[in-house]
């Protein structure tokens, strides 16, 4: 379990989260939902220890958390499209998800992870193109791979349990399909004992999905809860934008709908 | 596509290159020494010959020939790897050592040492080297951590802020070496585009061992640091999720870098473009993986610098053209071209 106690953070005088207490479950699918600018992504990379809070405190089970190498061991981050050495090969920039691992060649095992990743996600007849001629759904499949190879400490399935993958807008240039194996990868992970936590932007993914949500807004946590307790005046709160609810988890904003019927 | 097949093609045609250019080092220059001789050497040497050749072609070789062409062989790996290092860094092929001012840096405060009789402390020379290199070493480090002061905004390096901050540090460097230059008494000083140009002329046994026992070592430390810049490839907080110190290693990179391009500068002058060259062209050849164009400067780019040397040395016998100008003659059509290449790319 990650423990964040009274976590703030402050930048260039702006406040950008603000006393934020919570806590991540290893086999549990956390979403982090909220409008543009509420911290979601900020949330993400100091839960991950990517950047450091202002005060408070950030607690990882059984790992020292000032040693880069053992937090790389226990969590893996997929980060909005990063900046990248366009000449390296698919294949080269997955591996780099062992790095953690080995110190100078990979062994069988990374091999055998990295071949099976590749398969996995469907990139492996392009792993020895160039990055730079990727398109970018399939160089957002690429860093899939390479975070999901990292969280592997041997070949074994339950290598990955107890776990923590964070992902920022992982849906980000995925067509129906590929959003939908991401949804089965997240799925499978947290049933093998793994806790993801994502910041996702479409709120009916995230309610079908999701275990548990965290609401932000304006650096604030506003709510904590399960899928099923979601309302249209959460949403309507969250967003300062009316919604109605259409189906089983299914919330859409009134506007647009209103719009829909006015076109029939 | 690539492979090891691929690969022992590459390994085997610049074994056979690196090895015909060392030839064409050791058998050219104003002293007559052709092949033939060279090999009855090697076999007299070995012990399984008589020696046919005066004793004078003998010391022309294991005293001047030999020394310089290692001399030339060590700081080309040294400024290939020094530049495929700081590429790494800075995630930008344009970052070489002469263009971010680092080796100007360097020069200026040799020359400062050279005026305040540094090189003269000792009776010994190898002594007088070293400390020599001390001061280029600060030199070297001043300027890089000011360049990086000033080009460094939110874990990003600014390129075009780094590039005209090396503009600024060259010039401020140069004509810093100019003046002391023009101030000083020393002979050696005196010749201001042995500092501007380079040149390997001082070599003999001392430069060369002095040379080595410093950047040898410090060569096989860059050597490790393949997958740390692969992971920096992806953005610092990214190389951080990897498991990588990214404050360590950047240091690190950085202190190593310095230390080889200072060590060469001390003793060799600026010898421009060999850091943006060398890397370059392995990368466009065989892909950006940075464990490999590690490595690969080092074969590459102490081929590269024989063959500079020799040209320079011969091309106008009995006198010797600065080696700068050879290796910007060829390196400033390589930056050109990735200049216009970054145009089409990025659109900017």
């Amino acid at each position: 379990m990650i423990r964040l106690d009274n976590i703030s953070l402050q930048l260039n005088r702006k406040t950008l989260l603000q006393d934020i207490s919570t806590s991540f479950m290893p086999g549990e699918h956390t979403v982090i939902l909220g409008p543009n600018g509420a911290g979601k992504s900020t949330l993400l990379r100091v839960a991950a220890l990517g950047i450091q809070p202002t005060s408070g405190s950030i607690s990882y089970p059984e790992v020292d958390i000032s040693s880069q190498a053992q937090l790389s061991k226990v969590r893996t981050f997929l980060t909005q499209q990063s900046m990248f050495n366009s000449e390296l090969t698919v294949r080269e920039l997955v591996f780099m998800g062992r790095y953690p691992y080995y110190h100078r060649t990979p062994d069988a095992t990374d091999i055998e992870i990295v071949e099976n990743a590749l398969q996995r996600f469907s990139i492996k007849h392009l792993s020895e193109q160039k990055l730079q001629f990727l398109s970018g759904g399939e160089l957002q499949r690429t860093h899939l791979a390479r975070v999901y190879v990292q969280l592997f400490t041997d070949e074994q399935i339950s290598s990955i349990r107890n776990k923590f993958l964070f992902m920022d807008e992982p849906v980000n240039n995925l067509d129906i399909k590929h959003q939908e194996e991401l949804i089965t990868l997240a799925t499978e992970l947290t049933e093998n004992g793994v806790g993801v936590v994502s910041v996702l932007h479409d709120i009916n993914m995230a309610l079908h999905t999701a275990d548990k949500l965290i609401l932000l807004k304006k650096g604030l946590l506003t709510w904590e809860l399960t899928p099923t307790e979601i309302t249209e005046n959460i949403l309507e709160d969250l967003y300062e934008l009316p919604f109605e609810q259409t189906g089983d988890l299914i919330f859409s904003p009134k506007r647009i709908r209103s719009k829909i019927y006015q076109l029939l | 596509m690539t492979g090891k097949r691929s690969n022992s093609i590459w390994y085997v045609s610049l074994a056979v290159i690196w090895f015909v250019i060392l030839w064409f080092g050791l058998t050219s220059g104003s002293f007559e020494i052709g092949s033939g001789d060279l090999w009855n050497i090697l076999q007299y040497k070995l012990g399984f010959a008589e020696l046919k050749l005066d004793n004078l072609s003998v010391s022309v070789l294991t005293q001047i020939r030999i020394p310089r062409v290692i001399l030339a062989a060590i700081v080309g790996a040294s400024l290939s790897i020094a530049g495929a290092g700081l590429q790494g860094l800075f995630r930008n092929p344009l970052a070489d050592p002469g263009l971010i001012g680092v080796s100007t840096g360097a020069s200026a405060f040799a020359a400062f040492a050279i005026v305040l009789g540094i090189p003269a402390l000792f009776s010994v020379s190898w002594l007088n080297m070293f400390a020599l290199n001390v001061f280029t070493f600060i030199g070297a480090l001043v300027v890089m951590f000011l360049a990086i002061m000033i080009a460094h905004s939110r874990g990003n390096t600014l390129l075009t802020t780094l590039l005209l901050t090396g503009i600024a540090l060259n010039a401020l460097g140069a004509s810093v070496t100019g003046l002391l230059t023009f101030l000083s008494e020393d002979e050696q000083l005196r010749n201001i585009s042995f500092w501007m140009l380079g040149s390997l002329g001082g070599a003999n046994w001392t430069t060369t061992l002095v040379l080595a026992i410093i950047n040898v070592p410090v060569i096989i430390l860059l050597l490790t640091r393949g997958k740390v810049l692969n992971a920096l490839s992806l953005g610092e907080e990214n190389a951080g999720y990897l498991g990588v110190n990214v404050r360590r290693e950047k240091s690190i990179i950085i202190i190593l870098s310095s230390l080889l391009v200072s060590t060469c500068v001390s003793l060799t002058g600026v010898i421009g473009f060999v850091g943006l060259v060398v890397p370059h062209v392995i990368r466009l050849l065989k892909g950006g993986d940075n464990k490999f164009i590690l490595f690969n400067s080092i074969i590459v780019g102490s081929g590269f610098l024989i063959l500079a040397d020799t040209i320079s040395r011969t091309i106008i016998i009995p006198q010797e053209l600065p080696i700068g100008i050879i290796t910007s003659l060829a390196g400033a059509p390589v930056f050109l071209y990735i200049i216009i290449k970054n145009k089409q790319k990025a659109g900017v």
